[in-house]
């Protein structure tokens, strides 16, 4: 009989491990090559968090149409590159810290700090160093080479997820990134891989280039935590001749742009942010431009002599060309989470 | 008359009255170094140095000087191979986890190796409540990594997502998911590779022996106890089945087999000598091949060894292709590394940037220990395990605490053989070799403890009266353990 209740109890036990398996870390689980793909549109991030997502009707969002707040730069001291004087006023450091370089936490010998690395919100909170977005936390502000396994590439559609934790303070708010046409792209012609060279299929030639400055509208959308959900915040800025698929120069990192705001004008607080999301709309005519003509280049380049030695960008498959933002990091400097 | 008295006494302070407080202590550090709190090592060594002073103040005048001379024959082989370990370029690896405190390898180890040697002389220490400590504390252990792991993941996660990752710090994990779990390492809970957390209730199912030879009726607590713990190692594996671990607790099943057979039919002397031969004679012919074919740019008979491996299809599979013995290949190549004039470079050892641990400690002692350090291992573990036999053979503890000894020693370094993880966070290069884990240190314990039984001029040494009648070793025979109490 007693034998009998141990067993039951020893059964108790085990269906209350059953109970413990809350499975936390399952709700990002991904495959070893996922984002991680030569073609612009495998790589889009386009996770939304149901509690925020405010185009869907699962959202737990309190305000339903906030007023953006479009901001002003001289107001509110927006800056699109580290430097400027907008970006010294809201960084009181900014004499210590250099820009160009993310790989070390310590230019030895120079008591100067990289910027990235020293802000990284992973190193402010371990919360920030689990999931995807992870990769927007870790002080990585450049590509360095690490293409696709660096940044977190978005369409326009964006983004939006929330924080494990909620901001406590913050003086500004800033991101870095820069943006990038498809430059090749690798499709299944009847059942081979060919890889297009996007510049040659588009210049006809392999003279001329991918090159060119584009304007974005940038809106970020905070959310704030209260006590029945999430109070949505947007938040749009205009930056217009972003530098385009230039060469990488580790020097000046002149594709890159940093884009930041201070805390506390038109945005008077962002105390409680829990998440986050980032769209944006294109403000000139490029990408239109040349998807319009894709057609019209097929059929130009099917008889242009030069690709008859490089055959596999003489045809464009696999639809529009993309054009993305390209994120490196989102920094909330010096802030605290709870 | 009784003045003479009075003033002897006084001025003699007899420590043997502090016999009951010392073994409660060490049976207090024996649960704090089986709970296995990995990075406090130096804290394990700072305890062992206490701990063995307040032993030697309390058993200095009985214990038995011909007993101790035999005893420093497997002593001293243990600080020799601290000493070199410390001494060894691996512990100058930024990841190695006693970092700048490299000489505490030595202490910790021949402290609190001594203590199980001087604890044993003392009456009021039970091996029984010894060992009842050793696993409630794995069982603890066990049970938050379990809850830990199971808190993040899901039973059999291993099996339901295969080949899934996590994002880690902006990149994506180097294993997959089933090769992760939970556990409690330092302070904190970490992400630990699976084979980590596998050992230890692979060592708390071990806890299976004692059932064979208690009653439940008679010893329902204690019973009751090794029997959760039993379950509790088997769900813990259960839920995070691997290959990896099924081969190594395969291997475990073994050895409890071959423990329980050996104990319940009295099998001793020739049988066990049989065994044993076999078993070493296996795993040095198939170690001696091994070193062979590992090398490289050998000649003569390593070429001849080298061809005839890789003529032959299954010991190609084996030997060569195979990545279980690759790693060992790698660990030996590097060892024998020579500079442009010849001269051997990695002799005392190299680090973890070289070449990756094996998970096998008897090869990862070439890299932590260097060539002499391996040698000072392998003689120490020859003496310790002939002398566990001898315990085994001719103790009179009873043959319940015998077989749990000899279970927990040889599983360990059976387990710790093959799987044994010495880099166990997955997001850190942190480096755990063997001699930091904590049933290492308790295997070194329970091993002198068995030297101390195993020699005939133990029983010469006699202390305080025991603290409770069952903890009087007594008489070889089954069964004797029905007034088993946890009380201490």
């Amino acid at each position: 009989m007693k034998m009998k209740r141990f067993l039951c109890k020893s059964l108790l036990l085990v269906m209350v491990f059953g109970l413990t398996a809350c499975g936390y870390s399952l709700n990002e689980l991904y495959y070893g090559d996922s984002y991680n793909s030569p073609n612009f549109a495998d790589n889009y991030y386009k996770v939304w968090d149901d509690d925020i997502n405010y185009k869907g009707s699962k959202n737990k969002i309190t305000n339903s149409n906030p007023e953006t707040i479009v901001l002003d730069k001289a107001t509110d001291y927006v800056f699109t590159k580290f430097g400027e004087d907008n970006f010294n006023l809201v960084e009181p450091r900014h004499d210590d810290y250099v820009y160009i370089n993310d790989f070390t936490e310590e230019i030895t010998g120079e008591d100067l700090y990289p910027y990235g690395p020293n802000n990284n919100l992973s190193d402010i909170n371990d919360s920030f160093r689990y999931g995807y977005m992870s990769k927007l936390f870790d002080g990585q502000l450049f590509c360095d080479g690490d293409y696709e396994k660096a940044r977190v590439q978005i369409d326009t559609s964006g983004f939006g997820r929330t924080f494990s934790k909620e901001l406590y303070s913050s003086t500004y708010f800033a991101i870095s990134f820069k943006t990038s046409i498809e430059y090749r792209r690798i499709v299944d012609v009847d059942g081979q891989d060919v890889e297009i060279d996007i510049s040659k299929w588009w210049n006809g030639s392999n003279v001329g280039s991918l090159v060119h400055d584009c304007g974005i509208n940038l809106t970020i959308n905070f959310y704030l935590k209260n006590a029945h959900g999430y109070e949505r915040v947007p938040v749009s800025y205009e930056i217009a001749d972003i530098p385009s698929n230039g060469s990488e120069d580790p020097l000046t990192r002149a594709n890159y742009i940093l884009f930041g705001f201070e805390i506390g004008h038109s945005v008077p607080s962002l105390d409680r942010c829990a998440g986050i999301s980032i769209e944006y709309t294109y403000t000139d005519a490029y990408l239109d431009n040349i998807n319009a003509q894709i057609t019209a280049k097929n059929e130009s380049n099917a008889t242009n002599a030069y690709f008859n030695s490089n055959e596999s960008s003489r045809h464009l498959y696999g639809g529009p060309i993309q054009h993305s933002v390209l994120l490196y990091e989102v920094l909330f400097p010096t802030s605290i989470w709870h | 008359m009784n003045d003479a008295v009075k003033t002897s006494s006084k001025r003699k302070i007899n420590f043997s009255a502090f016999a009951n407080v010392v073994v409660f202590f060490t049976l207090e550090v024996l649960a704090f170094i089986a709970f296995s709190l990995g990075t406090s090592y130096i804290l394990y060594s700072i305890l062992s140095i206490v701990l063995l002073a307040f032993l030697l103040l309390v058993t200095f005048r009985q214990i038995n000087k011909d007993g101790l001379a035999t005893y420093a024959f497997f002593l001293f082989p243990i600080f020799v191979f601290g000493l070199l370990s410390a001494l060894s370029v691996f512990t100058q690896d930024p990841a190695f986890a006693l970092n700048g405190y490299g000489f505490f390898i030595p202490i910790a180890m021949t402290c609190f190796a001594a203590c199980g040697y001087f604890v044993s002389s003392i009456k009021a220490f039970s091996i029984s409540k010894a060992m009842l400590v050793i696993y409630s504390a794995l069982a603890v252990l066990t049970l938050i990594n379990l809850l830990a792991t199971m808190l993040e993941f899901t039973p059999f996660y291993t099996l339901i997502y295969r080949g899934r990752y996590i994002f880690y710090d902006g990149a994506i994990s180097e294993v997959p998911i089933s090769q992760m779990a939970f556990a409690l390492l330092g302070f904190s809970i970490s992400e630990v590779s699976l084979e980590y957390f596998s050992l230890f209730p692979s060592l708390l199912i071990t806890a299976i022996i004692p059932l064979f030879f208690l009653k439940f009726k008679q010893n329902k607590t204690v019973f009751s106890l090794y029997l959760g713990y039993t379950i509790l190692g088997f769900i813990a594996l259960l839920t995070t089945v691997s290959k990896m671990t099924i081969i190594s607790d395969v291997l475990l099943f073994i050895l409890v087999l071959l423990v329980l057979l050996f104990s319940k039919l009295h099998w001793k002397g020739k049988v066990l000598k049989i065994v044993a031969i076999v078993f070493a004679s296996l795993f040095a012919i198939g170690f001696i091949v091994m070193f062979f074919n590992s090398l490289e740019n050998g000649g003569g008979i390593f070429k001849i060894v080298h061809d005839f491996i890789a003529g032959n299809s299954l010991l190609n599979r084996i030997f060569t292709a195979n990545g279980l013995v690759d790693k060992y290949n790698k660990i030996l190549n590097q060892l024998l590394t020579t500079d442009t004039n010849g001269n051997f470079i990695w002799l005392f050892g190299f680090t973890a940037t070289e070449v990756s641990p094996s998970n096998s400690w008897f090869f990862d002692n070439f890299m932590t220990s260097g060539v002499f350090g391996f040698f000072f291992f392998i003689f120490f573990l020859f003496v310790g395990v002939r002398r566990l036999l001898k315990y085994y053979r001719e103790s009179s503890d009873n043959m319940k605490d015998k077989a749990m000894v000899v279970a927990f020693i040889l599983c360990f370094f059976a387990y710790s053989f093959i799987n044994y993880d010495a880099s166990p966070l997955i997001f850190s290069k942190f480096l755990m070799p063997i001699y930091l884990s904590g049933p290492f240190l308790i295997a070194l314990f329970l091993l002198s403890y068995a030297i101390y039984q195993s020699s005939s001029t133990a029983k010469a040494a006699v202390l305080s009266e025991p603290i409770a009648p069952e903890a009087k070793p007594t008489a070889n025979k089954e069964g004797a353990d029905e007034n088993e109490t946890i009380s201490l």
